[in-house]
């Protein structure tokens, strides 16, 4: 299957980082194998695209990020949602499920 | 295999921000950057084939550097419009408006100009005079604050915008809900209104404001948008 355009992704990057952030506290690394991995690979985020808008978000104080060691002995910057980015989400949520609703009705209407 | 750190440092450039947070920043992109690596190194590539693929894997390090500035600056971009505009223009308004009462309570009767049908223009002299002065002070300060050209002509002529947008909504609203206006819109005295209110009133801001709106002071970067 043919990934998804980048302006598509751009427009749900912020819910996709939200979301995955929802769940456990995850380094830069960590979200963007995430989110690959539960999107199938249909959204791929590089270094490139994941730290302006991670930065932006913490900015914002949707997400907040600690310098934490793992088991290995390695320190690593951790991002955890906020309960400003808690607030954000669900909305955010619904206004994606809306969308892809609106995409699919006219999808139909195309192929009927 | 070549230090992720260093690398990531001497491709990303000057961050041109607190030096703590760029490094900060680098030992975070230096980590993702040593993550890649692994990967590849878990296919089989050797260190330095690695970390070649790891680094090439951001192609413009120029457009990297510049997203994460204007991430960083997202705040303070907020806070610029608050200091360079809106600040002054609620302050040049509260001011003018305290002044307006001033006026009213000195020289209660405005000098009026009969101009047409009993239709008359009224006008506050003091309050006039003063008002250039006022102008002067909101766009003085928004250039204080950084504020461009714009903003500046915005933040000292911004009671009399005020009003005008306030007068523009309300007469929408009375166009809209009031039938004795939808007969017969009362346009000359509303006009005259606008001058004596408005109008007159944002030329003589604008007056005082004009001094200010020369000269530069420096802007920051104000994009704060992502591609």
């Amino acid at each position: 299957m043919e990934p998804i355009r980048s302006q598509v992704k751009r427009g749900s990057a912020e819910f996709a980082i939200l979301s995955v952030l929802a769940d456990q506290p995850l380094h830069g690394y960590e979200i963007a194998k995430r989110i690959e991995r539960q999107t199938q690979g249909l959204l791929v985020f590089n270094l490139a695209s994941l730290y302006p808008l991670l930065y932006r978000l913490e900015k914002r104080r949707w997400v907040k990020a600690s310098w934490d060691t793992s088991p290995q002995g390695r320190r690593r910057r951790h991002y955890r949602l906020t309960a400003a980015g808690k607030k954000q989400l669900a909305p955010l949520r619904a206004e994606w499920r809306l969308f892809f609703r609106a995409l699919n009705r006219l999808a139909e209407v195309a192929r009927a | 295999m070549r230090d992720p750190r260093e690398a990531v440092r001497r491709r990303l450039g000057p961050l041109d921000m607190d030096a703590g947070r760029a490094e900060e920043i680098i030992a975070e992109l230096a980590d993702h950057v040593s993550d890649l690596a692994e990967e590849w190194l878990r296919r089989g590539a050797t260190a330095e084939e690695a970390m070649g693929h790891a680094l090439s894997s951001i192609p413009d390090w120029d457009g990297l550097r510049l997203e994460i500035r204007y991430a960083e600056q997202e705040e303070d971009i907020m806070s610029y419009r608050v200091k360079a505009l809106w600040l002054p223009a609620v302050c040049t308004t509260t001011l003018s408006m305290a002044l307006f009462q001033l006026a009213q309570w000195a020289w209660p009767l405005p000098h009026s100009m009969w101009l047409w049908r009993g239709v008359a223009l009224f006008l506050y002299w003091p309050w006039l005079l003063c008002l250039p002065f006022i102008g002067a002070f909101g766009a003085y300060w928004s250039r204080r604050a950084g504020g461009r050209l714009l903003e500046r002509a915005f933040a000292g002529a911004f009671p009399a915008l005020g009003l005008i947008c306030f007068l523009a909504l309300f007469s929408s609203w009375v166009l809209v809900f009031n039938e004795g206006w939808s007969h017969r819109p009362p346009l000359v005295p509303l006009v005259t209104f606008v001058l004596s209110c408005a109008v007159f009133p944002g030329l003589a801001l604008l007056l005082g404001a004009l001094p200010f709106l020369k000269g530069s002071q420096h802007e920051p970067a104000r994009d704060g948008t992502s591609g």
